[in-house]
């Protein structure tokens, strides 16, 4: 591992002052430290400057806070980025889930607000490696993590990834990699909370020198082959950006959401496959479903909308192990799987069978 | 000699009385365990809380004054000529105080190039090469990029199909030979060897003639009237112990003596093998170790990390510490070697085996004595039995001995072989056992853990229930047995030191390598001298005491525990013959009910407590040695084919397949197995639980992957390199078995290696149940379940 300073914020402010200077090269920050670590010590990344931000002291909304927020106090840029805004006009004022994004995956996992309103999210976070690491990892360092493709994550490799010319997982080991958006890099997204979050239509709030800004997660990741992708990154923070809250709609009436990942071992392992279900059903009669948002996850260089088994759900008049059947082939129509990893076509289809089954049988 | 009475059979089936002649002094038999106070009682292990404290002294704890920290420079490259090693660049940077090139490259197969005083040939990539040592860990990291290396690089080959290729890179040039650890591993000289294959080893049950034995199997496998064949794959497996290999090396102020803090299971071995390597006397090189985290069988010897450590401190004139790091751990230290077999059996329509056919390939990489015959020789009454094996060498880190050697793997197809036949002649697999395996112990066992598992509730293949919302989760159930061997170290000696206030010693050269053998020491020496347990101060773990055996082959409880019981005895002998000086007693006194009771005058004394008798020595201490003998009554210790000799072992496991994502989950293990006389059966039950999560582990998860395009490992790490965690572990039931002898004055057997031989089998059987689709190869990955079921249309 390099050398390097380490830094201490107090403040936002102070943490945005230190990325700004260019005093001793490259500034990372730190959170849980659980990936950035992993990448220094494998020599992936070499920052001249460690800024940590596990102290930070913010009021009023504290970094490691869970709340709901009345609709009257969204802020206006997360409220024009929720869902149900059509044809120009604005969404709906809604309640919102705020989430500080220095809140641990445990806290995630054991708080009964998300359990209760954003299952999804919850369920993913208590799924997430093993209950030492969820302890110390944050929700900001989950979205922000790089991915573990082996040769991404192998000094060796001088992948494109890392600036060299060749994707060595192409024609290479590729068991673990993607089986959409596979091209030219086809290491998958490696964060749980990410899918979960993208089925809950969830904003992200990024203080920036300039101000506070807002993105959807869905625009907020991107795939290096989708406009303003690069093969290099997995999202849109600039250097001199910090992750500060997640605003999640909270549920309105008949809506519901479900995270199922496959592990081929149960403890601490990365997913095979992940997928998360947001739901709306009718209040009335037989329930049928209004709404639907299926992301899959481990498929992708960013979490994957599966808006072929979206369709086939909502089409489906009613539900039995062949209509099942039918959304999970849908969930995987335009796969592209590599050399090794066709076995995920099944494998997604099979997961995506199983979530529905949970929640529409 | 003498003669004594022994009972011999299995405790709750039959035991019976037999005599052996043994020598004189011998002690007298223990009847069963429920009549003994210490042995055979669950005694919890009495270093324990040291070890869960973090008080105890692992090899990577120790610190030393002045101590240096080592590095290994590693060939990146997989094959590979070596010109030069140049290390004065490194010499000049901060903090450096050593470094140098290799000499001359240990557990690889030996291509006779001998002994040079530099390393030539680059045959795997992560091969050491070079070592520095340095004040500070980052230090030295950072001296190692500046040693010069001029390669010649080669073309290499890593997959062990295109390694079997005439026109495959050759990984040595002339023939090799191979020599074992106490573990195992090792090879026969001489084989043929041609491009990358050597071989075969032809193997037959011991007392048969191979090339009758391979005429009457291709004939009994001709004449059926049943039969299978099949092929099954098994993957490289590293050992993956907690605590990485690595050693704390210094000398004497002199420089002539060497001591050794080593994370080891063998001292000695590592003592005689650096006296060896660096031409000192044995007297001169001392090696410690207070604990050791695992071995599985990569941690006997010197290692090249410990030959580079000590040549280090010698030159640093500072004592250095070499720990390896995690990855160099899967690179360089030794794996299970892979396998490819080809399993043909026959049988007589009522279920007699009659020909029992072996032919394959183990991949050791760099490594000879990959094979897998244990199991087909030795495990069922068969009157034809051939096994066929070759190595085949690729450019990749060499195997060493790993718990069983060859057994897992044997046992993976073997076994699944025989389930296969079972459902041929519809036959139930236990039911097929009990016709073709006269194994006492194996027979008890089947019989005992079928009845706990409920084997008869077991439904016919793929008819298992159905469970999940889509009914997409099938259960199945499955069994398969193992075989090991009653081996014992007879170099093993044992000092028992009875002080005067009644406090007792034991000091013995054997080393814990995570077992946890001081207890068992405790036990028997308190037992022999009817004390409590706690009285008993165990030292081991220096080749300074007396030696012990090395912790390989499942030797160390039945091999030292003897040499303890019998020091103990002697010990207990001697106190009672100058109890009988100093109290003026008739004759030599007895130690009964815990006190010494004598004659004195005709009239019985009245007890003198064990304490009480000891302060009336007029010497400091009495003292006991006895060294471990052959068994009583046998000189061939652990003969193949020898039931006396063979130790058991059957598994039965339930699992359940998720057809729809192709996940394997293992519900519950019923374990049942024998290992003589269980000293302590918490122990004994602790080594089952371990050798059946590593076998689950090795079932479903483990394989190291290389890069074919480059050769580098890809998963050199424990978060690529799959190992079952918590949530992974079934429940699991161990039925163990106390079979009784007359070996020895303990009449313990070893378990570690036979607990983990028959898991992946069973689990692979269960599987096969559940979804009725068999997967030959392991790790039985959701991709291999999924395209088995989707090419059966499942």
């Amino acid at each position: 591992m390099n050398s390097f300073t380490l830094t201490i914020p107090r403040t936002i402010k102070q943490t945005l002052d230190e990325l700004g200077s260019t005093k001793g090269g490259p500034a990372r920050i730190k959170a849980g430290g659980i990936d950035v670590l992993d990448l220094m010590k494998e020599g992936i990344e070499q920052p001249g400057r460690l800024i940590n931000i596990r102290q930070l002291d913010e009021k009023p909304h504290a970094l490691r806070e869970i709340s709901e927020v009345k609709a009257d106090a969204i802020p206006e840029g997360v409220w024009r980025l929720l869902p149900g805004g059509d044809n120009g006009n604005p969404p709906p004022r809604r309640d919102c889930l705020r989430i500080g994004t220095l809140t641990t995956l445990a806290e995630l996992s054991h708080s009964p607000l998300l359990q209760s309103k954003a299952a999804a999210l919850s369920e993913s976070a208590s799924l997430i490696a093993t209950p030492q690491i969820r302890q110390v990892a944050t929700l900001g360092g989950n979205l922000l993590q790089r991915p573990r493709c082996w040769y991404f994550r192998s000094a060796e490799y001088p992948c494109a990834k890392k600036g060299g010319s060749v994707c060595f997982a192409r024609d290479g080991e590729n068991d673990f990699h993607a089986i959409f958006d596979n091209q030219p890099c086809c290491a998958v997204h490696p964060s749980g909370t990410a899918v979960a979050l993208a089925a809950l239509d969830a904003v992200l709030a990024l203080q920036t020198p300039q101000g506070e800004r807002f993105a959807r997660l869905s625009s907020f990741l991107v795939s290096p082959s989708q406009p303003g992708g690069a093969i290099g990154r997995e999202n849109r923070l600039e250097e001199d950006m910090i992750l500060k809250n997640i605003w999640i709609p909270s549920p309105g009436p008949g809506e519901q959401s479900l995270y199922r990942k496959v592990k081929h071992k149960q403890s601490f392992d990365w997913p095979l496959a992940e997928v998360a279900i947001s739901l709306r059903r009718g209040l009335t009669g037989n329930k049928a479903p209004e709404a639907v948002r299926i992301i899959l996850g481990s498929v992708a260089p960013v979490p994957y909308r599966a808006r072929s088994a979206e369709a086939a759900l909502l089409q489906s008049p009613s539900f039995d192990a062949e209509r099942i059947r039918k959304i999970g082939q849908a969930a995987v129509s335009g796969a592209t799987p590599l050399s090794r990893n066709g076995y995920k076509v099944q494998l997604v289809s099979g997961l995506v069978q199983q979530a529905v089954a949970e929640l529409l049988l | 000699m003498s003669q004594i009475e022994v009972p011999v059979g299995i405790v709750g089936v039959e035991v019976h009385s037999e005599q052996r002649e043994v020598p004189d002094g011998t002690p007298p038999a223990w009847r069963e365990n429920a009549s003994l106070k210490q042995v055979g009682k669950p005694v919890p292990r009495i270093d324990g809380n040291e070890k869960v404290s973090g008080r105890a002294r692992y090899t990577s704890d120790v610190v030393r004054p002045g101590m240096l920290h080592g590095k290994v420079l590693r060939s990146p490259h997989p094959h590979a000529r070596i010109h030069r090693i140049d290390v004065s660049e490194a010499l000049k940077m901060p903090g450096v105080k050593a470094a140098l090139a290799l000499p001359h490259l240990l557990g690889i197969a030996d291509d006779g190039s001998g002994k040079t005083t530099q390393v030539q040939s680059v045959r795997y990539y992560g091969q050491p090469l070079a070592a520095v040592a340095a004040q500070t860990v980052e230090q030295a990291v950072a001296a190692l990029s500046k040693i010069k290396v001029d390669y010649d690089v080669l073309p290499f080959v890593v997959d062990p199909t295109e390694a079997r290729q005439p026109a495959a890179p050759k990984v040595f040039a002339q023939p090799v030979i191979a020599r074992g650890s106490a573990g195992g591993g090792g090879s026969k000289d001489k084989l043929n060897q041609v491009g990358n294959v050597r071989g075969p080893k032809r193997s037959v049950p011991r007392g048969r003639e191979v090339e009758k034995q391979a005429t009457q199997v291709t004939q009994a496998l001709l004449a059926g009237p049943q039969g299978v064949r099949a092929t099954y794959k098994t993957q490289v497996q590293t050992h993956s112990a907690l605590e990485t290999h690595g050693v704390v090396a210094e000398w004497s102020r002199a420089g002539d003596e060497l001591t050794v803090w080593a994370s080891t299971q063998g001292i000695f071995s590592v003592r005689d093998e650096l006296a060896e390597y660096l031409g000192i006397e044995q007297s001169k090189v001392r090696v410690i170790t207070d604990y050791c985290g695992g071995g599985f069988g990569a941690k006997f010897g010197a290692g090249n990390y410990g030959v580079l450590a000590a040549l280090l401190a010698k030159e640093a004139k500072a004592p250095v510490r070499l720990m390896l790091d995690r990855r160099e751990e899967h690179l360089a230290v030794g794996n299970r070697p892979g396998s490819e077999q080809t399993v043909a059996l026959a049988a007589s329509t009522d279920g007699k085996l009659t020909a029992i056919e072996v032919k394959g390939f183990g991949f050791g990489g760099a490594g000879a004595g990959a094979g897998f015959a244990g199991p087909a020789l030795s495990m069922y009454d068969c009157p034809a039995v051939y096994v066929e094996e070759f190595d085949v060498f690729t450019h990749s880190g060499p195997l060493a001995a790993f718990r069983a050697p060859g057994h897992p793997q044997g046992a993976f197809a073997l076994e699944q072989a025989m389930d296969e036949l079972a459902e041929r002649l519809h036959l139930d697999p236990v039911a097929l056992r009990d016709k073709n395996d006269t194994h006492p112990a194996r027979r008890e066992q089947r019989k005992r853990a079928a009845t706990a598992f409920g084997w008869q509730n077991r439904t016919a293949t793929g008819q298992g229930p159905r469970t999940g919302k889509l009914g997409e989760v099938r259960r199945g159930s499955g069994m398969a047995q193992g075989c090991w061997y009653h081996l014992v170290n007879v170099d093993s000696r044992a000092e028992v030191r009875i002080h005067r206030d009644g406090s007792v010693e034991v000091l013995t050269g054997v080393q814990d390598i995570g077992s946890g053998i001081r207890t068992p020491l405790a036990q028997v020496v308190a037992e022999e001298l009817q004390i409590p347990i706690a009285k008993v101060k165990v030292t081991i773990g220096d080749t300074r005491l007396p030696p012990g055996p090395g912790s390989g082959g499942s030797v160390t409880t039945a091999s030292i525990t003897p040499a303890a019981r019998e020091a103990a005895y002697a010990a207990k002998q001697a106190l009672l013959k100058e109890l009988q000086a100093v109290l003026g007693l008739d004759k030599v006194p007895e130690l009964t009910g815990g006190a010494v009771v004598g004659l004195k005058a005709g009239k019985p004394t009245p007890p003198l407590p064990f304490d009480k008798a000891c302060a009336r020595m007029r010497r400091t201490e009495v003292l006991g040695s006895a060294v471990r003998e052959l068994d009583y009554g046998a000189t061939a210790n652990g003969k193949r084919g020898n039931f006396l000799a063979q130790l058991g072992g059957v598994q039965f496991a339930e699992v359940e397949v998720s057809t729809l994502t192709g996940v394997v989950r293992v519900l519950r293990i019923v374990a049942s197995h024998d290992c003589g006389r269980p000293v302590n059966p918490l122990l004994v039950e602790n080594q089952i639980h371990g050798g059946i999560i590593q076998g689950l582990s090795y079932a479903l998860f483990e394989e190291r992957r290389l890069d074919p395009k480059t050769g580098r490992i890809l998963n050199g790490n424990l978060e690529q390199y799959k190992i079952a965690g918590a949530l992974d572990v079934p429940k699991i039931e161990v039925l163990l078995l106390e079979e009784l002898r007359g070996r020895s004055s303990t009449d313990a057997s070893g378990i570690g290696e036979p607990a983990t031989v028959p898991t992946a089998a069973a689990i692979a059987n269960a599987v096969y149940n559940a979804i009725g689709v068999r997967i030959r190869e392991l790790p039985i990955t959701p991709a291999k379940v999924l395209a088995a079921l989707a090419s059966a249309g499942k």
